[in-house]
């Protein structure tokens, strides 16, 4: 008798497991979903050094020679263009100075393309031969647009004599920092 | 045996010159600066870290070590909205004594990403916003042969808020001045604007207005400003939209603003209020509410003569304010994807413009979707982006959801003649949320 309760409730038991054993032996789908996150800061990044801008000779009273060199800023953002207004940027030698200018261009229009947009760069007068003292007296804004991160800067100087005069045989040189800086929100 | 390494290093860095002199290939030395701004909350007699990332991007071979150095310099803003970077010239907000960054110099290797940890440490009396700058400098690739030699240099704005207490935006229009159109010569614009930034074209005449808005209180604010034409009794005749290139005014400085237009106005005295209000935001966002307005008021007279010029020189406004590029959005994202769209606004007139963004009230996606710096003005032929984040809510339900961006330009003008000064555009936005695909880690 004992052995016979002992049988059915076996039975009763497998009985009802073998439908969550059947269920259990598909698990099915299973989704997790993990949210991924990342903030991309503000990034300005001059590419590379500028090369030396070397000037050919002065041979003449009238020679106003002049040079350029181009560099990549790589950005996701706005930002702006200084310069060194002191007689660090005026080329000079121990004993005298040239009459030193200087002009910038970049290769966007900030609507198509990362650049600065026409009215920046009326209002910082870098289409023309501006003198080291006021060159970028208003700084050179460069307005980012989405999916184009680089702009290409070209720097160009500019050298001649003081007016009706020649200035002293002997090598000049100089030196202009380029600041890249935030623009305003 | 020891000394073998040392003669294989030499013999392969002599045998690499060679051939970078046989063969000379284009060699590069980059820093990248991130980022280019950030604000700090400090408590009183605390302390915080500010983190500035310096990276030698590896672009390939021709990537080599670059050399960095570190200084922590003064800044100040012109009137005009210039920065200028000073060494040893403490004013009265100055946070460089707080700041405490290692200065270097670092030589970062190709692909070296290096973040400057830089402690700010706040006096017990110290109160309000506070500033200076982080300026990395790249170093020499080459030593100077002559001519000019051009050093780079990156400034990254580090903004200390010391939060004692609640703070009200306190503002003063120190300085104002009119400029009316001369005809009497060849170039018609008067060039006396004390502002800088817009733009002198064109020989067109215009009506200028321009006003220097001073910060007295302790904390910077976005400003923002309006210049109302009155007759004398007191009927509005126009409106202005002022606008300057930096609007975040810090405390102890002052901002010119300038508002133009170019419809003539008619003979006859008129009175003059400038109002300025300031935008209460830390982080670029303007949704926040105004503060109290500033305000002046002045007298104008246009005489018969100038009256008379003005209305025969009349230009032809365009028909559109403002163009939008582009004119919709669309993003595909999946639930709980937070990301950002920008649009840009283009002034195409010769007026100041003042442009009010917003979202639709009843959208679906309104909770979705901010706008940020949606409140602005934009001198002529000036562009501004607004950026909308856009933050889809984990629990979000695949679907097509549709909304609009209401963008208000108001350009400057005469409102006594009914002219349409003011429209409204629509960038409609859609975002469709995909189904998760649960097999997309496994295809």
């Amino acid at each position: 008798m004992k052995n016979l309760v002992r049988v059915l409730l076996l039975g009763g038991f497998l009985l009802c497991l073998t439908p969550n054993l059947a269920l259990a032996a598909d698990p099915g789908d299973s989704n997790s979903t993990c949210n991924i996150s990342v903030t991309v800061n503000t990034i300005l990044e001059w590419a590379d050094n500028f090369t030396d801008i070397t000037l050919t000779a002065i041979s003449a009273q009238a020679d106003t020679p002049d040079a350029n060199e181009t560099q990549t800023i790589y950005t996701n953002c706005n930002f702006e263009i200084d310069a060194d207004t002191s007689t660090t940027a005026q080329l000079s030698s121990a004993t005298d100075t040239l009459v030193t200018k200087y002009q910038l261009a970049d290769d966007g229009d900030g609507s198509a393309d990362t650049g600065a947009t026409a009215a920046a760069e009326a209002a910082s007068g870098i289409a023309s031969w501006t003198d080291y003292n006021s060159f970028l007296s208003t700084a050179l804004a460069v307005t980012h647009v989405d999916t184009d991160g680089a702009v290409d800067i070209t720097l160009s100087v500019q050298a001649s004599n003081p007016a009706g005069e020649v200035a002293d045989a002997g090598s000049y040189s100089a030196i202009q920092t380029l600041t890249a800086s935030w623009t305003s929100d | 045996m020891g000394r073998k390494p040392d003669l294989i290093h030499w013999i392969g860095a002599a045998l690499l010159t060679s051939f970078l002199l046989i063969f000379p290939c284009e060699v590069i030395a980059g820093m990248a600066v991130s980022p280019l701004q950030q604000w700090v909350t400090v408590k009183p007699g605390k302390q915080a870290t500010v983190t500035v990332t310096i990276t030698n991007t590896s672009r390939g071979p021709e990537t080599r070590p670059c050399t960095v150095s570190v200084e922590v310099v003064d800044f100040t803003v012109s009137p005009q909205g210039k920065l200028s970077f000073v060494k040893e010239a403490r004013h009265s907000r100055s946070a460089v004594d707080w700041l405490e960054f290692d200065s270097g110099p670092f030589v970062l290797e190709p692909g070296e990403s290096k973040k400057l940890e830089g402690k700010v440490s706040t006096p017990a009396r110290a109160d309000g916003d506070y500033w200076a700058a982080v300026l990395v400098k790249l170093g020499n690739s080459q030593e100077s042969k002559g001519g000019v030699a051009v050093r780079l240099q990156t400034a990254s704005g580090i903004f200390v808020h010391v939060a004692r207490r609640n703070y009200i935006e306190r503002g003063s229009i120190i300085d104002a001045n009119v400029v009316l159109p001369e005809f009497d010569s060849e170039q018609a614009v008067s060039e006396e604007s004390a502002s800088p930034e817009v733009t002198k074209n064109q020989n067109e005449p215009t009506f200028k207005i321009n006003a220097e808005l001073k910060n007295d209180g302790l904390v910077a604010f976005l400003a923002k400003g309006k210049a109302y034409l009155y007759s004398e009794s007191w009927r509005r005749i126009a409106t202005l939209s002022l606008y300057t290139n930096r609007r975040r005014i810090f405390p102890t400085h002052s901002r010119w603003f300038t508002g133009v237009m170019s419809q003539p106005i008619p003979a006859g005295k008129y009175k003059l209020r400038l109002v300025f209000e300031s935008i209460s935001s830390r982080n670029g966002s303007s949704i926040n509410k105004y503060s109290r307005k500033i305000t002046k008021d002045m007298e104008l007279i246009i005489n018969d003569e100038l009256a008379r010029k003005w209305a025969e020189n009349r230009t032809v406004q365009d028909t559109k304010i403002l163009q939008l590029n582009p004119q919709e959005l669309e993003l595909t994202l999946t639930v709980g994807r937070f990301t950002t769209k920008r649009f840009q606004a283009v002034s195409r007139g010769l007026s100041t413009v003042s442009v009010r963004c917003r979202i639709e009230a009843d959208a679906p996606i309104r909770d979705w979707v901010a706008l940020r710096s949606a409140d602005f003005a934009l001198a002529a032929n000036t562009r501004r982006s607004v950026l909308c984040w856009v933050r889809i809510p984990p629990d979000a339900c695949p679907g097509r959801y549709c909304g609009t961006i209401y963008v208000e330009a108001e350009r400057s003008g005469l409102t006594a003649q009914h002219t349409a000064n003011v429209e409204v555009q629509k960038i409609p936005i859609s975002i469709v949320i995909n189904q998760p695909d649960k097999y997309a880690a496994v295809k």
